[in-house]
Protein backbone atom coordinates (compact mmCIF):
# COMPACT_ATOMS: atom_id res chain seq x y z
CA UNK A 1 0.00 0.00 0.00
CA UNK A 2 1.35 3.31 -0.83
CA UNK A 3 2.55 6.11 1.53
CA UNK A 4 1.12 9.43 0.20
CA UNK A 5 -0.90 10.46 -3.03
CA UNK A 6 0.84 11.93 -5.24
CA UNK A 7 0.37 15.63 -6.37
CA UNK A 8 -1.73 15.68 -9.25
CA UNK A 9 -3.93 12.74 -7.72
CA UNK A 10 -4.15 15.21 -4.43
CA UNK A 11 -5.32 17.76 -6.88
CA UNK A 12 -7.50 15.19 -9.08
CA UNK A 13 -9.11 13.90 -5.77
CA UNK A 14 -9.88 18.00 -4.66
CA UNK A 15 -11.24 19.28 -8.06
CA UNK A 16 -13.35 16.20 -8.64
CA UNK A 17 -14.56 16.71 -4.73
CA UNK A 18 -15.40 19.91 -5.10
CA UNK A 19 -16.23 20.40 -8.52
CA UNK A 20 -20.40 20.64 -9.60
CA UNK A 21 -22.59 23.57 -10.03
CA UNK A 22 -25.28 24.71 -7.84
CA UNK A 23 -28.85 22.78 -8.08
CA UNK A 24 -31.58 25.09 -9.25
CA UNK A 25 -33.64 25.05 -5.98
CA UNK A 26 -30.10 25.88 -3.51
CA UNK A 27 -29.32 28.74 -6.05
CA UNK A 28 -32.79 30.11 -5.40
CA UNK A 29 -32.74 29.89 -2.10
CA UNK A 30 -28.98 31.36 -1.78
CA UNK A 31 -29.71 34.49 -4.04
CA UNK A 32 -32.85 34.81 -1.54
CA UNK A 33 -30.19 35.25 1.64
CA UNK A 34 -28.58 38.18 -1.02
CA UNK A 35 -31.70 39.93 -1.60
CA UNK A 36 -32.28 39.04 2.67
CA UNK A 37 -29.08 40.26 3.74
CA UNK A 38 -29.25 43.60 1.68
CA UNK A 39 -32.76 44.43 3.44
CA UNK A 40 -30.92 43.42 6.84
CA UNK A 41 -28.28 45.90 5.88
CA UNK A 42 -30.21 48.97 4.96
CA UNK A 43 -32.29 48.84 8.36
CA UNK A 44 -29.67 48.62 10.29
CA UNK A 45 -28.55 51.62 8.47
CA UNK A 46 -31.08 53.46 9.37
CA UNK A 47 -30.90 52.02 13.15
CA UNK A 48 -27.60 52.04 14.29
CA UNK A 49 -26.12 54.86 13.05
CA UNK A 50 -25.99 57.97 15.04
CA UNK A 51 -26.85 60.55 12.42
CA UNK A 52 -30.30 60.23 11.31
CA UNK A 53 -31.99 63.92 11.24
CA UNK A 54 -30.07 66.73 12.13
CA UNK A 55 -31.17 69.77 14.87
CA UNK A 56 -29.78 71.87 17.37
CA UNK A 57 -29.66 71.23 21.17
CA UNK A 58 -29.60 74.44 23.46
CA UNK A 59 -28.69 76.51 19.92
CA UNK A 60 -25.85 73.81 19.63
CA UNK A 61 -25.89 72.14 16.08
CA UNK A 62 -26.33 68.42 17.23
CA UNK A 63 -26.17 66.15 14.03
CA UNK A 64 -27.38 62.75 16.11
CA UNK A 65 -30.45 64.49 17.25
CA UNK A 66 -32.87 61.23 17.87
CA UNK A 67 -29.31 59.77 19.16
CA UNK A 68 -28.82 62.01 21.42
CA UNK A 69 -32.36 62.20 22.20
CA UNK A 70 -32.64 58.41 23.21
CA UNK A 71 -29.45 59.08 25.32
CA UNK A 72 -30.86 61.86 27.17
CA UNK A 73 -33.65 59.59 27.63
CA UNK A 74 -31.56 56.96 28.80
CA UNK A 75 -29.89 59.07 31.40
CA UNK A 76 -33.01 60.88 32.97
CA UNK A 77 -34.19 57.25 33.47
CA UNK A 78 -31.37 56.07 35.09
CA UNK A 79 -31.74 59.30 37.51
CA UNK A 80 -35.76 59.06 38.08
CA UNK A 81 -34.82 55.46 39.50
CA UNK A 82 -31.95 56.88 41.38
CA UNK A 83 -34.65 59.60 43.13
CA UNK A 84 -37.24 56.45 43.65
CA UNK A 85 -34.50 54.09 45.10
CA UNK A 86 -33.62 56.78 47.75
CA UNK A 87 -37.60 57.91 48.45
CA UNK A 88 -38.58 54.19 49.04
CA UNK A 89 -35.17 54.14 51.45
CA UNK A 90 -35.90 56.95 53.04
CA UNK A 91 -40.18 55.49 53.57
CA UNK A 92 -38.99 52.56 54.72
CA UNK A 93 -37.42 53.77 57.68
CA UNK A 94 -40.07 54.81 59.06
CA UNK A 95 -42.51 51.84 57.49
CA UNK A 96 -43.41 49.59 60.52
CA UNK A 97 -41.01 46.91 58.70
CA UNK A 98 -38.16 49.32 59.91
CA UNK A 99 -38.76 48.44 63.75
CA UNK A 100 -37.80 44.97 63.37
CA UNK A 101 -34.77 46.00 61.34
CA UNK A 102 -33.30 48.35 63.85
CA UNK A 103 -33.78 46.19 66.50
CA UNK A 104 -32.07 43.52 64.82
CA UNK A 105 -29.06 46.00 63.54
CA UNK A 106 -28.86 46.64 67.97
CA UNK A 107 -28.88 43.00 68.40
CA UNK A 108 -25.42 42.51 66.61
CA UNK A 109 -24.02 45.88 67.69
CA UNK A 110 -25.32 45.20 71.31
CA UNK A 111 -23.85 41.45 71.01
CA UNK A 112 -19.88 42.83 70.39
CA UNK A 113 -20.43 45.86 72.99
CA UNK A 114 -21.58 42.73 75.33
CA UNK A 115 -18.73 40.82 74.74
CA UNK A 116 -16.15 43.22 75.21
CA UNK A 117 -17.99 44.43 78.34
CA UNK A 118 -18.48 41.60 79.98
CA UNK A 119 -18.07 41.39 83.29
CA UNK A 120 -19.22 45.06 83.56
CA UNK A 121 -21.64 47.78 82.67
CA UNK A 122 -22.31 49.16 79.49
CA UNK A 123 -24.08 52.67 78.98
CA UNK A 124 -25.70 52.09 75.66
CA UNK A 125 -28.51 53.78 73.93
CA UNK A 126 -30.71 52.33 71.85
CA UNK A 127 -34.22 53.23 69.59
CA UNK A 128 -37.18 52.26 70.63
CA UNK A 129 -40.32 51.18 67.99
CA UNK A 130 -41.43 54.93 67.58
CA UNK A 131 -37.90 56.09 66.99
CA UNK A 132 -36.56 57.71 70.28
CA UNK A 133 -33.62 57.39 71.16
CA UNK A 134 -33.55 55.56 74.82
CA UNK A 135 -30.37 55.85 76.46
CA UNK A 136 -29.46 53.27 79.59
CA UNK A 137 -27.07 50.97 81.34
CA UNK A 138 -26.69 47.43 81.60
CA UNK A 139 -25.53 45.47 83.90
CA UNK A 140 -24.49 42.23 84.73
CA UNK A 141 -24.44 40.09 88.01
CA UNK A 142 -22.73 37.43 89.00
CA UNK A 143 -25.03 35.20 87.98
CA UNK A 144 -25.07 36.22 84.92
CA UNK A 145 -28.53 38.12 84.95
CA UNK A 146 -28.79 41.35 82.69
CA UNK A 147 -30.65 44.25 83.46
CA UNK A 148 -31.09 47.48 82.10
CA UNK A 149 -31.91 50.69 83.62
CA UNK A 150 -33.52 52.93 81.10
CA UNK A 151 -34.34 56.49 80.84
CA UNK A 152 -36.85 57.44 79.82
CA UNK A 153 -37.52 53.78 81.21
CA UNK A 154 -39.27 52.40 78.45
CA UNK A 155 -40.42 49.17 79.65
CA UNK A 156 -40.30 47.17 76.12
CA UNK A 157 -36.96 48.65 74.96
CA UNK A 158 -35.70 47.31 78.15
CA UNK A 159 -36.84 44.16 78.00
CA UNK A 160 -35.20 43.76 74.23
CA UNK A 161 -32.21 44.60 75.47
CA UNK A 162 -32.34 42.46 78.06
CA UNK A 163 -33.31 39.55 76.36
CA UNK A 164 -31.17 40.31 73.39
CA UNK A 165 -27.55 40.74 75.95
CA UNK A 166 -29.07 37.84 78.31
CA UNK A 167 -29.36 35.32 75.25
CA UNK A 168 -25.66 35.83 74.36
CA UNK A 169 -23.75 36.35 77.32
CA UNK A 170 -22.11 33.67 78.55
CA UNK A 171 -23.19 33.55 82.62
CA UNK A 172 -19.32 32.39 83.63
CA UNK A 173 -17.55 34.56 81.79
CA UNK A 174 -19.71 37.36 83.56
CA UNK A 175 -18.75 36.39 87.18
CA UNK A 176 -15.12 36.16 86.51
CA UNK A 177 -14.74 39.78 84.45
CA UNK A 178 -15.52 42.09 87.25
CA UNK A 179 -13.23 44.30 86.12
CA UNK A 180 -10.71 44.41 83.19
CA UNK A 181 -8.41 46.20 81.25
CA UNK A 182 -7.20 45.96 77.35
CA UNK A 183 -3.96 44.59 77.39
CA UNK A 184 -3.32 44.98 73.80
CA UNK A 185 -4.61 45.54 70.31
CA UNK A 186 -4.05 44.52 67.59
CA UNK A 187 -4.70 45.43 64.05
CA UNK A 188 -5.31 42.51 61.02
CA UNK A 189 -4.86 42.51 56.84
CA UNK A 190 -8.54 43.55 56.85
CA UNK A 191 -9.02 46.00 58.68
CA UNK A 192 -10.18 43.88 62.67
CA UNK A 193 -9.32 44.59 65.89
CA UNK A 194 -8.27 42.15 68.07
CA UNK A 195 -8.88 43.29 71.61
CA UNK A 196 -7.74 40.99 74.28
CA UNK A 197 -9.18 42.21 78.14
CA UNK A 198 -7.84 40.92 81.40
CA UNK A 199 -9.92 40.28 84.40
CA UNK A 200 -8.27 42.18 87.66
CA UNK A 201 -7.62 38.57 89.47
CA UNK A 202 -5.47 37.65 86.30
CA UNK A 203 -7.47 34.44 86.07
CA UNK A 204 -7.99 34.71 82.04
CA UNK A 205 -7.93 36.45 79.16
CA UNK A 206 -10.62 37.18 76.62
CA UNK A 207 -9.50 38.16 73.34
CA UNK A 208 -12.37 39.57 70.95
CA UNK A 209 -12.13 40.64 67.16
CA UNK A 210 -13.89 43.57 66.04
CA UNK A 211 -14.06 43.98 62.15
CA UNK A 212 -15.23 48.05 61.26
CA UNK A 213 -16.19 47.71 58.61
CA UNK A 214 -19.21 44.56 58.98
CA UNK A 215 -19.82 45.83 62.43
CA UNK A 216 -19.30 48.98 63.63
CA UNK A 217 -16.05 51.55 63.68
CA UNK A 218 -14.47 51.64 67.20
CA UNK A 219 -11.87 53.79 69.67
CA UNK A 220 -10.32 52.73 72.28
CA UNK A 221 -8.72 55.77 74.53
CA UNK A 222 -7.21 56.18 78.19
CA UNK A 223 -9.31 58.81 80.17
CA UNK A 224 -8.43 58.97 84.14
CA UNK A 225 -7.06 55.49 84.57
CA UNK A 226 -10.08 54.24 82.72
CA UNK A 227 -10.48 52.82 79.19
CA UNK A 228 -13.24 53.85 77.05
CA UNK A 229 -14.30 51.89 74.04
CA UNK A 230 -17.05 53.94 72.36
CA UNK A 231 -18.81 52.49 69.72
CA UNK A 232 -20.67 53.95 67.06
CA UNK A 233 -23.98 52.58 66.23
CA UNK A 234 -25.66 54.61 62.61
CA UNK A 235 -23.18 56.44 60.34
CA UNK A 236 -24.78 59.57 62.23
CA UNK A 237 -23.57 61.10 65.51
CA UNK A 238 -25.48 58.63 68.17
CA UNK A 239 -22.72 56.30 69.88
CA UNK A 240 -22.41 54.07 72.84
CA UNK A 241 -19.40 54.03 75.44
CA UNK A 242 -18.88 51.29 77.32
CA UNK A 243 -16.72 52.26 80.48
CA UNK A 244 -14.33 49.44 81.44
CA UNK A 245 -13.41 49.95 85.05
CA UNK B 1 -12.25 60.43 -1.24
CA UNK B 2 -14.29 57.66 -0.19
CA UNK B 3 -15.97 58.40 3.61
CA UNK B 4 -16.57 55.69 5.86
CA UNK B 5 -20.00 54.77 7.08
CA UNK B 6 -18.35 54.26 10.56
CA UNK B 7 -16.88 57.22 10.94
CA UNK B 8 -19.51 59.41 8.82
CA UNK B 9 -20.73 61.41 11.41
CA UNK B 10 -22.86 64.04 10.68
CA UNK B 11 -23.88 62.33 7.09
CA UNK B 12 -27.29 62.06 6.63
CA UNK B 13 -29.30 58.31 6.40
CA UNK B 14 -29.58 58.80 3.10
CA UNK B 15 -26.02 59.50 2.17
CA UNK B 16 -25.08 56.42 4.40
CA UNK B 17 -27.48 54.37 2.95
CA UNK B 18 -26.01 55.34 -0.53
CA UNK B 19 -23.00 54.47 0.60
CA UNK B 20 -23.22 51.28 1.67
CA UNK B 21 -25.47 50.64 -1.84
CA UNK B 22 -22.22 51.83 -3.27
CA UNK B 23 -20.45 49.00 -1.38
CA UNK B 24 -22.53 46.34 -1.79
CA UNK B 25 -22.96 46.79 -5.82
CA UNK B 26 -19.01 47.53 -6.04
CA UNK B 27 -17.63 44.75 -4.49
CA UNK B 28 -20.16 42.37 -3.28
CA UNK B 29 -22.70 41.84 -5.87
CA UNK B 30 -20.27 41.01 -8.75
CA UNK B 31 -19.22 38.21 -6.76
CA UNK B 32 -22.70 36.68 -5.61
CA UNK B 33 -22.63 33.79 -8.27
CA UNK B 34 -19.04 32.97 -7.11
CA UNK B 35 -19.59 33.06 -3.78
CA UNK B 36 -22.57 30.63 -3.83
CA UNK B 37 -20.73 28.32 -5.84
CA UNK B 38 -17.93 28.42 -4.17
CA UNK B 39 -19.86 27.90 -0.26
CA UNK B 40 -22.07 25.08 -2.23
CA UNK B 41 -18.88 23.40 -3.79
CA UNK B 42 -17.35 23.25 -0.05
CA UNK B 43 -20.32 22.52 1.83
CA UNK B 44 -22.63 20.49 -0.62
CA UNK B 45 -26.12 20.88 1.55
CA UNK B 46 -28.52 23.33 1.59
CA UNK B 47 -29.18 24.51 5.02
CA UNK B 48 -25.63 24.76 6.43
CA UNK B 49 -24.59 26.43 3.44
CA UNK B 50 -27.28 28.74 3.76
CA UNK B 51 -25.89 29.25 7.27
CA UNK B 52 -22.25 29.31 5.85
CA UNK B 53 -23.35 32.06 3.07
CA UNK B 54 -25.18 34.48 5.74
CA UNK B 55 -21.95 33.90 8.12
CA UNK B 56 -19.68 35.39 5.02
CA UNK B 57 -22.13 38.32 4.63
CA UNK B 58 -21.98 39.10 8.17
CA UNK B 59 -17.55 38.91 8.11
CA UNK B 60 -17.94 41.09 4.47
CA UNK B 61 -19.80 43.80 6.46
CA UNK B 62 -18.04 43.66 9.36
CA UNK B 63 -14.67 44.11 7.78
CA UNK B 64 -15.94 45.96 4.78
CA UNK B 65 -13.71 49.12 6.09
CA UNK B 66 -10.50 46.40 5.28
CA UNK B 67 -12.38 45.02 1.77
CA UNK B 68 -12.18 48.73 0.47
CA UNK B 69 -8.63 49.55 1.23
CA UNK B 70 -7.68 45.70 0.43
CA UNK B 71 -5.47 45.32 -2.64
CA UNK B 72 -7.15 42.06 -3.94
CA UNK B 73 -11.14 42.67 -2.47
CA UNK B 74 -11.82 39.54 -4.57
CA UNK B 75 -9.78 37.29 -3.19
CA UNK B 76 -10.56 38.44 0.46
CA UNK B 77 -14.06 38.38 0.08
CA UNK B 78 -13.35 34.45 -1.60
CA UNK B 79 -11.57 33.55 1.29
CA UNK B 80 -13.91 35.13 3.84
CA UNK B 81 -16.54 33.01 1.90
CA UNK B 82 -14.22 29.62 2.42
CA UNK B 83 -13.51 30.23 6.07
CA UNK B 84 -17.16 30.41 6.64
CA UNK B 85 -17.89 27.24 4.40
CA UNK B 86 -14.90 25.64 6.24
CA UNK B 87 -15.96 26.22 9.60
CA UNK B 88 -19.34 25.28 8.69
CA UNK B 89 -17.49 21.96 7.29
CA UNK B 90 -15.71 21.24 10.90
CA UNK B 91 -19.17 21.39 12.89
CA UNK B 92 -20.87 19.33 10.05
CA UNK B 93 -18.16 16.69 10.99
CA UNK B 94 -18.48 17.52 14.76
CA UNK B 95 -22.03 16.98 14.97
CA UNK B 96 -22.04 13.87 12.81
CA UNK B 97 -18.88 12.39 15.36
CA UNK B 98 -21.48 13.17 17.96
CA UNK B 99 -24.72 11.92 16.56
CA UNK B 100 -23.39 8.19 15.15
CA UNK B 101 -19.93 7.64 16.77
CA UNK B 102 -18.98 5.32 13.71
CA UNK B 103 -18.60 8.37 11.67
CA UNK B 104 -16.08 9.85 13.37
CA UNK B 105 -12.46 9.78 11.40
CA UNK B 106 -10.04 8.37 13.10
CA UNK B 107 -7.26 9.78 14.45
CA UNK B 108 -4.35 7.86 13.25
CA UNK B 109 -4.29 10.09 9.83
CA UNK B 110 -6.59 7.63 7.71
CA UNK B 111 -5.25 4.78 7.91
CA UNK B 112 -8.05 3.40 8.91
CA UNK B 113 -10.53 5.25 7.47
CA UNK B 114 -13.81 3.85 6.84
CA UNK B 115 -14.84 3.82 3.11
CA UNK B 116 -17.87 1.98 1.49
CA UNK B 117 -20.61 3.47 2.70
CA UNK B 118 -19.47 7.06 2.04
CA UNK B 119 -18.46 8.12 -1.30
CA UNK B 120 -14.77 9.56 -1.92
CA UNK B 121 -16.02 12.79 -2.79
CA UNK B 122 -17.56 13.36 1.03
CA UNK B 123 -14.27 11.50 2.64
CA UNK B 124 -12.09 14.47 0.82
CA UNK B 125 -14.40 17.21 2.02
CA UNK B 126 -14.08 15.66 5.79
CA UNK B 127 -10.23 15.28 5.12
CA UNK B 128 -10.40 18.97 4.07
CA UNK B 129 -11.98 19.64 7.28
CA UNK B 130 -9.52 18.09 9.54
CA UNK B 131 -6.81 20.68 7.67
CA UNK B 132 -5.70 23.96 9.57
CA UNK B 133 -7.78 26.81 8.77
CA UNK B 134 -4.71 28.62 7.19
CA UNK B 135 -4.03 25.38 4.69
CA UNK B 136 -7.70 24.44 4.17
CA UNK B 137 -8.23 28.16 3.31
CA UNK B 138 -4.86 28.26 0.71
CA UNK B 139 -5.95 24.66 -1.04
CA UNK B 140 -9.15 25.30 -1.67
CA UNK B 141 -8.77 28.69 -3.09
CA UNK B 142 -5.75 27.21 -4.98
CA UNK B 143 -7.64 24.41 -6.11
CA UNK B 144 -11.08 25.22 -6.34
CA UNK B 145 -11.24 28.79 -7.42
CA UNK B 146 -7.67 28.83 -9.14
CA UNK B 147 -6.28 31.59 -7.49
CA UNK B 148 -2.73 32.38 -7.99
CA UNK B 149 -0.34 32.08 -5.13
CA UNK B 150 -0.09 35.95 -5.18
CA UNK B 151 -3.75 36.65 -4.92
CA UNK B 152 -3.77 33.62 -1.81
CA UNK B 153 -1.09 35.52 -0.23
CA UNK B 154 -3.18 38.85 -0.58
CA UNK B 155 -6.70 37.53 0.89
CA UNK B 156 -4.37 35.01 3.41
CA UNK B 157 -2.39 38.08 4.66
CA UNK B 158 0.95 36.58 3.83
CA UNK B 159 3.81 36.44 1.96
CA UNK B 160 3.59 34.26 -1.36
CA UNK B 161 6.09 32.07 -0.10
CA UNK B 162 4.42 31.00 2.66
CA UNK B 163 0.89 30.43 0.63
CA UNK B 164 2.86 28.23 -0.67
CA UNK B 165 4.10 26.39 1.96
CA UNK B 166 0.65 26.34 3.31
CA UNK B 167 -0.85 24.65 0.03
CA UNK B 168 1.88 22.18 -0.10
CA UNK B 169 2.05 21.18 3.41
CA UNK B 170 -1.96 20.64 2.96
CA UNK B 171 -1.43 18.64 -0.25
CA UNK B 172 1.00 16.75 2.16
CA UNK B 173 -1.47 15.96 4.69
CA UNK B 174 -4.32 15.52 2.43
CA UNK B 175 -1.86 12.83 0.29
CA UNK B 176 -0.98 10.84 3.63
CA UNK B 177 -4.61 10.62 4.68
CA UNK B 178 -6.13 9.76 1.71
CA UNK B 179 -3.38 7.55 0.00
CA UNK B 180 -5.65 4.73 0.64
CA UNK B 181 -8.04 6.68 -1.96
CA UNK B 182 -4.91 6.02 -4.70
CA UNK B 183 -6.02 4.34 -8.02
CA UNK B 184 -4.37 1.04 -7.96
CA UNK B 185 -5.93 0.54 -4.45
CA UNK B 186 -9.28 1.89 -5.26
CA UNK B 187 -9.54 -0.30 -8.42
CA UNK B 188 -8.34 -3.54 -5.90
CA UNK B 189 -10.40 -1.91 -3.37
CA UNK B 190 -13.51 -2.41 -5.49
CA UNK B 191 -13.03 -6.19 -6.12
CA UNK B 192 -12.55 -7.36 -2.66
Amino acid sequence: MRKRLRKHEVYELLRRSFAGDLPDGVEADLKGRFDEFRLKLRAAGDEGKAPSVAGTILGLPVPALAWTRRRIAGVLASLALVILGATLQFAGASSPLADPLEMWQMRGRLLSAIRLAAGMEAQVEVRDAEGRYVRGIIRWNAQGRVTMDAEPGDASVRKSVETVAAQFLPATLAARLDAAWIVRRRGNGDRSWTVAVRPSDGSRELEVTVNPVTTFPIRISAAGGRLLVNFKWTPGARQTSVLFR
Amino acid sequence: MERSASGSVGLPSECIAAEDEIFYARFVAPLEARMMRTVWRIVREQDPARDALQEALAVIWKRRQVIRSHPNPEALIIRMCINAAYDCLRRMRRWRRIETAEDAIPADHGAAMSHGRESAELEVRRAVGRLPANQAVALLLRVVEDQPYLAIAAALGCSETTARIHVMRARHRLGRWLAHMAPSQRRTGGKT
